[in-house]
Parts: C-alpha cells; sequence; structure tokens
C-alpha cells in the first residue's frame, strides 16, 4: 500500500511538479527570477497543501472507501499507511527545493527556515481536509485562511513580532486540526460525509475560536507606562488594563494601576487605581494595596471625586511612618486639602483647615508628631503646612533632594543638607553657586545627590554627609544610590554607560538594550528602559 | 460464532438497524431477506466493520468486534468496492498483504490476466474477482451483500458454487442479504427477514417452509394466525404463520416455497392481518 500510495501522489502532482520544473527552468534561463521565484515558493505550498488533502481522493474517486474501512487496519494505522507516503513525498520535494535554493541562491519571499514552517503547516492542515471536502480549491482555501489568516492577524495585531517567531507559533497552533482530525477518524465509517463534518465543523469553528481568543490574549498590551520597584518587580499599566509579574507568575489586573510606595517590609504595594472620564481625562478613583506575594488586591479608600493626589515621582507617593501610609490630597475646584492616613485597614482623613490649593507641588513629606504638619516644595518655595491651614515659608530653592527626613536644598548662599523637623536643622553648609545635577526621569529618592559648580561635580550622601568629588567628563544622565553602590549613568544614542562607585573605587559598564527606549525608570533595584512593547531592566549588582 | 446484542445504528434520526440481538453459529447460512431500506446492508456493514455501531455489540467467537476480527471477514459490498485503479496484480498483492493468501480458495474461472484494471471489468466480473481475493484469504465468516442477481447464469453458479465448497469443507460462516430467495435457494439453512432495522422472522429454512401454508377462504377464521391476506378474485388467500394443525381440514391448503414465503413478507403487495 506505501509504495502504491506514493506511486499515486506522484502521479497525481505530475502537473505541479511539471509547473514547478518549469519555473526553476525560467529562474535559470531567464532574468527574472526576482518573480518567478516566490511562484516556485506558491506552488510548492500548493503541492504540499494538495498532498496533504488528497489522502483519501483515490478512494473517493475509485470508490474503495467501503473496501478500505473493512480491510483489517486499525483507523489509526490506515491513517498512518496513508499519512507515510505523503510524509516522504513532501519531505522530498522540500529537500530538493532547499538544496536547489542553497544553490542557484534563488531569491525568495521566506528564508529557507521560516518556509519550511509554512509548507509543513500547510500540509499538516489540509490533511485535517482530507475528507471534509470534495475538492481541493475549498481546501486549499480554507487552508490558506488558517494558516495565512493566522498570520497577518498576529502581525497586524503585534506588529514588532518577528516573520519567523509568527509562523512559528501559527504552526504549532495548526497543530490543534490534523489533531481534531485525527481524533474524530478514529470514529469515521462509511456514512455519509455529513455525518463526519457534523462533527468536524464545530470542533474547528472551536479551535478556530481557542486560537484568535489567544492570539488576542497573546497580544502585549500598549503599555502606557512602566515602573520598577525597589524589589525588582515591574508594573505595567495602560488605560484599561495593569499587569504585574509575581514570584507565583503574570498578574493581570482590569483597570489602570499607578504605583504610589512600597511598604517598608517589601510586601505590599500601595497603588491608585484611575479611570477614564466622560471626557477620556483620567481620574483618580481609589487608593488600592497589591499583595505582592499573593497578587490580591485590595481597595483601601475609595478617593472622593474631583479629589486628586499631590506628590512626587511614581513610587514616591506619600510616605509611610510606624507602618501608616500617608498621602495628601486637594479638591482644585473647591481649594480643599486633606491628609489621607492608612493605617492596617484603617483610613483616617484629616482635612486641612480653611482654604488651600497648590497646583505646582511637586513633593511632599509627612512630618511624624501631633498636630500633623507637611513640609511642601512647591518651586521655588520650600514651606511647612500646618493642619490649621497656617502655611510657614522655609527657603526659596529651585532644586532639592529628599532622603528620608533630610533634605538638600540649593539655595543663593550655597547648598544645604537639613534635617528637618519643628525647625530646619543645618547638617552641612557649602558655600558657592552649585546646581544639581537633574535627573532626567522619573524614580526613586537617591541618597546620593550629584550637584555641580562649574565643570566639577560631586557626589553626596545624605545619609553619612560625605562628599566626594566626581571625575565626570559630561554631565550624568541620572543617578541612584542603592545601598553603599552609587550609580552614575550616562546616555548616548540607545547605549547606557553605568559607572559603579564606591569610596575609593568604581567601574564601568556599556549597556546597550537592543532598541530605542521610549522612557527610562530607575530604581533601588536597577534601571527600567521600555518601548510600548519592549522592556529590558539593567539589575545593580549589589 | 457471531454474538450481536442490542446493535442499533443511526443515521440522523433514523435508526436503520434497531435494537438487534442475534447469534449465529459457526457454519451456519443464512438469507437475510427484507425490502429497500429494511436495514440488510447496514447490518452487514456493521458486522464488517464498515459502521461503527453504538450502542451495542459485537463479538465473533467472543471478542469484541475490532480490526483483527475483520482477518477473518469477507465482505463483499453491493456496490464492489475495491481498488478500481489497480491491475488485477496489484489488487491481489494488497489483499494478500492485509488478509495473508491461501492458494487453495482462489477461483480459476474466469481467469483474469495480471495485468488487468480491475475498472475494465463489467460488474459481474468484478464481483466473481472479489470474491475470488476474498476466498483467497480463507475466511471464517462471509458477508454477501446483494449482488447475485448482477451475475449471468454462469457466473452464478461459479459464486455460488464456491461459497457452497467452502460452507461445506471449511464450515464458512454465510450471510447473503437479498430480497428474494430464487437465486440462491439452496444455500441459505436460516432465514431473517428484517422490517424498519428490526429481525421479524428467523428461522431455520425447512421449518419455515413446514410452518407456512396459504389457504384460501371467504373470511379470516380467528383462531388462524393469518399473518398476510389479500383478495384473490371472489376468494380471500391467507398466509398462515406458523402453521397450525387445525387448518388441515381447510379446503386449498398450499405449502410454499421460499421465494414465495419472502414475496409475502417482503413484497408488498399482501396486506399484513
Amino acid at each position: 500500500m506505501l509504495a502504491t500510495e506514493t506511486k499515486r501522489i506522484f502521479k497525481d502532482g505530475a502537473i505541479i511538479f511539471m509547473v514547478l520544473a518549469a519555473i526553476f527552468a525560467g529562474i535559470v534561463a531567464s532574468d527574472q527570477d526576482v518573480y518567478l521565484a516566490p511562484a516556485l515558493e506558491i506552488f510548492l505550498l500548493l503541492f504540499a497543501s494538495f498532498t496533504g488533502w488528497s489522502m483519501f481522493e483515490r478512494e473517493r474517486q475509485e470508490n474503495a472507501g467501503e473496501y478500505m474501512l473493512s480491510l483489517p487496519l486499525s483507523r489509526s494505522r490506515l491513517l498512518l499507511l496513508k499519512f507515510l507516503p505523503r510524509l516522504l513525498s513532501v519531505s522530498l520535494t522540500l529537500l530538493i527545493y532547499l538544496r536547489l535554493h542553497q544553490s542557484w541562491q534563488l531569491p525568495s519571499f521566506l528564508s529557507p527556515f521560516n518556509f519550511t514552517h509554512l509548507y509543513a503547516g500547510f500540509f499538516l492542515l489540509s490533511i485535517a481536509f482530507s475528507i471534509s471536502f470534495k475538492n481541493f480549491i475549498s481546501a486549499f482555501f480554507i487552508t490558506c485562511l488558517l494558516s495565512i489568516g493566522q498570520i497577518l492577524l498576529i502581525k497586524l495585531l503585534d506588529n514588532s513580532r518577528e516573520i519567523g517567531q509568527i509562523i512559528l507559533q501559527a504552526n504549532l497552533a495548526i497543530l490543534v486540526y490534523p489533531l481534531l482530525f485525527f481524533f474524530l477518524f478514529q470514529r469515521y465509517d462509511i456514512k455519509p460525509v455529513s455525518t463526519f463534518n457534523k462533527k468536524f465543523f464545530p470542533g474547528l469553528l472551536a479551535a478556530t475560536g481557542l486560537i484568535a481568543g489567544f492570539i488576542f490574549y497573546q497580544v502585549p498590551a500598549k503599555w502606557k507606562n512602566l515602573n520598577l520597584t525597589p524589589t525588582g518587580l515591574i508594573l505595567k499599566n495602560s488605560c484599561g488594563r495593569s499587569e504585574i509579574t509575581l514570584e507565583r507568575g503574570r498578574k493581570r489586573i482590569p483597570g489602570c494601576l499607578i504605583m504610589l510606595r512600597e511598604s517598608e517590609d517589601g510586601n505590599t504595594l500601595y497603588c491608585m487605581t484611575r479611570k477614564l472620564d466622560g471626557n477620556s481625562n483620567c481620574i483618580e478613583t481609589s487608593i488600592v494595596a497589591l499583595d505582592l506575594k499573593t497578587g490580591d488586591l485590595q481597595t483601601l479608600y475609595r478617593i472622593p471625586p474631583d479629589w486628586s493626589i499631590y506628590e512626587g515621582h511614581y513610587g514616591e507617593f506619600g510616605s509611610i511612618r510606624n507602618g501608616a501610609f500617608s498621602l495628601f490630597l486637594q479638591k482644585p475646584q473647591s481649594k480643599k486639602a486633606m491628609i489621607v492616613e492608612i493605617d492596617a485597614g484603617h483610613v483616617k482623613t484629616f482635612p486641612i483647615r480653611g482654604d488651600f490649593y497648590d497646583s505646582r507641588i511637586s513633593y511632599v513629606l509627612h512630618m511624624s508628631g501631633e498636630p500633623r504638619q507637611l513640609v511642601i516644595f512647591s518651586e521655588p518655595r520650600l514651606y511647612r503646612l500646618h493642619i490649621s491651614g497656617q502655611v510657614e515659608e522655609l527657603a526659596k530653592t529651585n532644586s532639592l533632594g529628599v532622603w528620608q527626613d533630610k533634605i538638600l536644598l540649593f539655595e543663593s548662599s550655597g547648598v544645604n543638607l537639613y534635617r528637618v523637623g519643628e525647625q530646619l536643622i543645618p547638617l552641612l553648609q557649602r558655600k558657592g553657586n552649585y546646581s544639581k545635577s537633574p535627573r532626567r526621569l522619573g524614580g526613586y529618592e537617591s541618597r546620593g545627590v550629584v550637584y555641580h559648580a562649574d565643570r566639577s561635580y560631586f557626589w553626596l550622601d545624605m545619609e553619612q554627609q560625605k562628599e566626594e568629588k566626581l571625575e565626570l567628563k559630561s554631565p550624568p544622565y541620572t543617578y541612584q544610590q542603592s545601598g553603599d553602590h552609587f550609580y552614575v549613568v550616562f546616555v548616548d544614542g540607545t547605549v547606557f554607560t553605568i559607572r559603579d562607585m564606591r569610596s575609593g573605587k568604581q567601574s564601568e559598564t556599556v549597556w546597550d538594550p537592543g532598541f530605542k527606549p521610549a522612557a527610562i525608570r530607575i530604581s533601588p533595584f536597577g534601571l527600567l528602559v521600555f518601548s510600548h512593547q519592549k522592556q529590558k531592566v539593567y539589575p545593580f549588582n549589589n | 460464532m457471531i454474538a450481536i446484542d442490542k446493535l442499533s445504528v443511526r443515521f440522523g434520526k433514523v435508526r436503520a438497524v434497531d435494537d438487534l440481538s442475534l447469534a449465529i453459529d459457526k457454519g451456519e447460512s443464512i438469507l437475510l431477506a427484507g425490502a429497500n431500506g429494511a436495514g440488510k446492508t447496514t447490518l452487514l456493514r456493521a458486522l464488517a466493520g464498515v459502521l461503527r455501531a453504538r450502542p451495542g455489540s459485537i463479538l465473533y467467537d467472543g471478542c469484541p468486534a475490532d480490526h483483527r476480527s475483520r482477518k477473518k471477514i469477507a465482505y463483499i459490498p453491493a456496490s464492489i468496492s475495491l481498488y478500481d485503479g489497480m491491475t488485477v496484480k496489484e489488487a491481489a498483492r494488497m489483499h494478500a498483504h492485509f488478509y495473508g493468501r491461501s492458494a487453495a480458495w482462489t477461483i480459476s474461472e474466469p481467469a483474469f490476466r495480471p495485468g488487468q484494471k480491475i475498472a475494465s471489468m463489467s460488474k459481474g466480473e468484478k464481483t466473481i474477482f472479489f470474491l475470488s481475493l476474498a476466498l483467497g484469504a480463507a475466511p471464517e465468516y462471509l458477508f454477501v451483500d446483494d449482488v447475485v442477481h448482477f451475475l449471468d447464469p454462469h457466473l452464478r453458479e461459479v459464486f455460488l458454487t464456491s461459497i457452497l465448497r467452502l460452507i461445506e469443507e471449511k464450515q464458512l460462516t454465510v450471510i447473503m442479504a437479498s430480497q428474494s430467495a430464487f437465486e440462491i435457494e439452496g444455500i441459505p439453512e436460516r432465514v431473517m427477514v428484517m422490517e424498519k432495522g428490526k429481525v421479524i422472522l428467523d428461522e431455520n429454512v425447512d421449518m419455515l417452509k413446514q410452518k407456512f401454508i396459504k389457504f384460501y377462504g371467504e373470511s379470516i377464521p380467528e383462531d388462524i394466525p393469518v399473518v398476510f391476506s389479500r383478495q384473490w378474485q371472489n376468494a380471500r388467500e391467507m398466509y398462515v404463520y406458523p402453521y397450525q394443525a387445525k387448518v388441515h381440514h381447510l379446503d386449498n391448503v398450499e405449502h410454499l416455497n421460499l421465494t414465495e414465503i419472502l414475496r409475502a413478507f417482503i413484497g408488498g403487495e399482501y396486506a399484513r392481518h
């Protein structure tokens, strides 16, 4: 049977072989190979599809179906006897093509590797239609629809994917159809084809639906923002959904989740949720706690309408003192402000008496003790806001650095480090015209700050109140202190140079993420670069 | 032995074989009769494994019917399904590959040329060739669908003689489906009549002939099991089954041959009483 089947396949495919030979002759003999070579690929796909589909064509033509089914063969063996000669013939044909492709350097749409995948997919997919479709055109049409259609769909939804990767994914999905066919063929008998199709087509539709669903599910969301936590987790968000990959796996969360601050033990990430209002503006809806072990999300406080959080950078919103998380909210329309404190799930609100509204707030330091008060930086003002509504001016500065209860102010007299308490207690003073080297991206508070006067750069560790001169040829792009290490980052195009400094020691690493980042985030864990669909993290080693 | 238990075959909402249970002994030769659509072909196809019967079961010598049991079965369908594009030699080689070959049982007449295409044969020749292939594999069970009427008298004799020889010498179990017994009378020892997927008559042929009579009368006697009757000129023809001694006193009692009995059951012109 194997021999007669093989003979039959080559006999049936004779016309396609002749066309293939003619195209090849045309490629060799003429200079039209740019047009003819892709035609060779198309006819090869046609051959693969025909060979797969023609599995039972002989029985149909020669009225031998009943005889075939009465043979003392299990359905699996019967299928194998039909499949093997076909596999042999399509493999042989493909090998010849690949050899010719290599020898003659034929131009082609697809690389030999990708073409092999597509060719195999066409062959296997067409097998699934060998009983259901009596004519090859219908089978070929559906094969193209399911195979190329799937490839186009993936490409359409995720343009960044490599074509080879897409073909491979599409082919893996396509395997569902021959497997479904194999499963149903175990019960195949002489009943009309419609009986077989009654089971096959619902299965086909279900499989197609599942594959399409999987494709849509797999499509990377067009993330609008990514943030790196101090422990190296990445929280991604778009307007409609958010995602974080925890130890237990990827957690998808409906809605837009914005990182506020991690708890002191690092087990909880406080976030706020946002949604679009009727005018397509983002409005803040609630404060939630995301359990970084389990991925559970707990709503802590529903933000009243028209109230907004006014704080610093992602990951640095509010402050945590003795386990209580405090946030500063304002209602611009009515010039009202309040402090919200969340302690072990209990929420307390402390309204600021009288009218208060400041639209330029870029940092809020929550002071401990009673009555409650805040130190607010609203360029160029640094002032203290009492719960009574009283405002006390503290200093004028264009920029500042903050580390826990310490503030580094760049004042007209020089650069001054203070401890913030009832008073500003000076810790370190440097007279001169110093400017803070800006950290050109959103990120966490850095214990170390870089500042310069003329072309001299200095690094100040606010915790240890230790200053060190830096040998820098150009201003840094950003910097971050992580433990005792201080990282200074320079950017040239898409290449990052990261200088790791400790007292008396330094080393430099060049890092190329391999794509042009749309944005960069930094945390004590490392550097995160990302575009809409790609992301890479450079972890700081310590 | 074949044991069929509660076998059903459905085509959509139609039950072609309906809850059928039967036992067929080794060496039995059975005529399976019935009108068109009665379920004969479906039953043979289910026995040959060409149709999947569900629910119900078929056991061959106590083993469930599967591809292994099909090796013992020769099934000749009414449509003579063979690979028409093959030559005689190719078909014989392929059949022998799957079933094995027993040289003693190859039909030598008519002789087929090895290079002859099956497509070039007449339906009668094809039938004899198929039988030759089937018997060449020394089957234990032979299921023949309604093919005998395709054969000319000579080929019919070849066909039937070959089957008879195998029944006698090898205890071949034969089930032949036919709408009439005319061509094959003498072969079956048991007859089954199917109607709407059910067996309505299952009897030894000799016993059936004894149990079935026809008589004439004006009205149907109340105590006689008349199964069919029809008005015939001035009198009424009545078919009695099973025949009872009390009919003896009646005039014009006739014993019928198998063909006539089957006509009574499946002819359609007789209204069942």
